[in-house]
């Protein structure tokens, strides 16, 4: 029997991170209930930001979607991780900064007051009786020390679910497997994220849910900020004959055609638009 | 020593080839230390036998006896031939157990094994690392095949566990292969290969070969995409402006592209003061308000926001504060 392999869509969020790809509300809804509709087994709908696009869109998809779990992302804040929390989605991803070059050069923080806050964060969530996941930002250039300390004090904390994310796409084949084995040795549940900056990111997913990751990260199209994430078609097309995807790489290319649609509707600037 | 040998020329057999552009781009695959180049009888041809000094040049030769007609040549491909002197043989391997029978191949003889597309799709660990360490032994110029997405990868990650390998591809990964341009980079930020080379004629390999094939190369493709390197979110725009190693692998003068903050629906309060100060007008404009116009726009039009239209809201801005001065 083959493993179960989760498929986490993120479109939503980091596809539309995509410098000049703009989803509006009811292109988040159509695209989300048509991911929902072909068995993705989770679907990131969005960061929680009522300036931009309301958090209308939300509750709709909350409302009419049959099997997905729908999670938001928030930053490692526990005033953002309320916010989210009151939208009711069923998970809340907290987008965790986990490498020096993230913790000290980007928020200038250090590595106590991350564990601190992300504690008051759970705590927050568990206060909406919400689950979390955590979402291990530029994981691929962490101290793997410091990984494995936090990912066990979040376990303790009740956390079941991290995501290691490649933030910067440095990850190549080798050293994604190990730094799954490695994190595997806590126990917890692992979701994996890639971006494709040196055209790896299949590669490596493929990789990594062979070293026991158990959900994988992609957006249809490969859509992401640089040279995008993980796509989402290429994976399951590969991926099928050694897991249990419960989606088919045809209904993604439908998918990916919904998208094209939606894209293509907005005023495109030159031909190098194009993904 | 990594060897990576690039036959894209290969592949644009069907395109209107122009012997100059031929020209220009084997000259900048030198450029980017690339070892070799590999032909065909009718590209070189084309080429009337002018071969760029500096790479070494190999060509597909099915019938190995006419080797003689195409002087300049160091090595010709085939899988008619028993791999000794100047001819590599050619083998087709479908399935990474199929590799169990490099274990009987002389070292004295050239290959190139060809597919392989699963090596890292494999059944069990034990099996890739049999695999790879066959691999290792036999030391064939390795050229991957891309049906499972992964020929850039596996060329990479073949090149990291050997040292001394050699890797055969395409720029672009064109003909369903790994990509040139993927597997130097790689190399480069992994391996630390070549660390005092620049690849910043990258992007005139790419401009050779869109002009070659009259394509246009997608803006976010991996390494030499255009836009690979515009950044629009609040967030990134931050992290990059404080380091740009904060959201960047590599920074992008190394393959000769340049940064660039887009304004748009995601956009931050950085963003607009980063554009501001670029017009030397930092402290004229309200950033808030600026910025909700810019998101406003964006989602209308349901894109980036261009430096024009940035202009235009700034005189807007002008023209409301005149207008409120006045009465």
């Amino acid at each position: 029997m083959k493993r179960r392999i989760k498929i986490v869509d993120t479109t939503l969020r980091d596809g539309e991170q995509c410098p000049g790809v703009v989803f509006s509300p009811s292109d988040k809804v159509r695209l989300a209930l048509f991911l929902d509709s072909i068995g993705v087994s989770e679907i990131e709908a969005g960061i929680y930001d009522v300036g931009t696009e309301g958090v209308h869109y939300i509750s709709e998809i909350m409302k009419k979607k049959k099997q997905a779990v729908i999670s938001l992302w928030s930053r490692l804040n526990p005033g953002n991780v309320e916010e989210s929390a009151r939208q009711k989605p069923d998970l809340i991803h907290v987008g965790t900064p986990v490498s020096y070059a993230q913790i000290y050069n980007k928020i200038g923080k250090n590595k106590k007051w991350i564990e601190n806050t992300l504690q008051e964060c759970i705590q927050v969530a568990r206060d909406y009786q919400i689950p979390i996941t955590v979402g291990l930002e530029d994981a691929s250039r962490a101290d793997v020390a410091f990984l494995v300390s936090l990912v066990r004090l979040m376990k303790r904390q009740g956390v079941e679910t991290i995501r290691l994310a490649d933030t910067v796409g440095v990850l190549f084949p080798r050293r994604a497997g190990e730094l799954v084995r490695e994190m595997k040795q806590t126990g917890i549940t692992i979701e994996v994220h890639e971006h494709n900056d040196f055209g790896m990111a299949v590669a490596n997913s493929m990789v990594m849910a062979l070293a026991g990751a158990d959900m994988v990260d992609g957006t249809l199209l490969g859509i992401g900020e640089r040279a995008g994430n993980c796509n989402l078609y290429e994976f399951i097309h590969s991926a099928a004959r050694k897991f249990d995807l419960s989606v088919s790489s045809l209904d993604i290319k439908k998918g990916e055609n919904l998208l094209k649609s939606i894209m293509s509707g907005g005023k495109r600037n030159d031909p190098g638009d194009s993904i | 020593m990594i060897r990576i040998i690039d036959a894209t020329l290969t592949m644009l057999e069907e395109y209107p080839l122009k012997r100059e552009l031929i020209f220009d781009f084997a000259q900048t695959l030198e450029s980017l230390c690339i070892w070799g180049a590999v032909l065909t009888p009718k590209i070189y041809q084309l080429m009337q036998g002018d071969l760029p000094k500096g790479i070494t040049w190999y060509m597909e030769l099915p019938n190995s006896s006419d080797s003689w007609k195409y002087p300049g040549i160091e090595y010709f491909l085939s899988s008619f031939c028993n791999g000794t002197g100047k001819y590599i043989r050619n083998i087709q391997i479908n399935d990474v157990s199929e590799l169990r029978g490099l274990e009987s191949a002389s070292p004295d003889n050239k290959l190139r094994l060809t597919g392989l597309d699963d090596l890292l799709i494999y059944e069990s660990r034990d099996i890739y690392e049999r695999g790879m360490k066959l691999l290792i032994q036999a030391s064939p110029i390795l050229y991957p095949e891309n049906s499972c997405f992964c020929a850039s990868a596996i060329a990479a990650d073949y090149l990291q566990n050997h040292h001394n390998g050699t890797v055969m591809t395409t720029f672009t990964g064109i003909g369903n292969k790994a990509a040139t341009e993927q597997v130097i980079l790689a190399m480069r930020v992994v391996e630390r290969y070549k660390p005092n080379n620049s690849f910043e004629k990258l992007a005139d390999l790419r401009n050779i070969f869109e002009a070659m094939t009259n394509t246009q190369i997608p803006g976010h493709t991996p390494v030499i995409g255009r836009k690979i390197f515009y950044i629009e979110s609040g967030l990134h725009v931050d992290g990059v402006l404080k380091k740009p190693s904060n959201y960047e692998s590599f920074p992008p003068e190394l393959v000769g592209a340049s940064r660039k903050v887009i304004l748009g629906k995601h956009s931050g309060g950085m963003s607009i003061r980063y554009k501001l100060k670029q017009y030397q007008m930092e402290e004229r404009y309200p950033v808030e308000h600026l910025l909700e116009m810019v998101k406003r726009l964006s989602i209308k039009k349901g894109g980036e926001v261009t430096d024009e239209e940035f202009l235009t809201m700034m005189s807007e801005c002008d023209k409301y504060e005149k207008a409120n001065q006045n009465s």
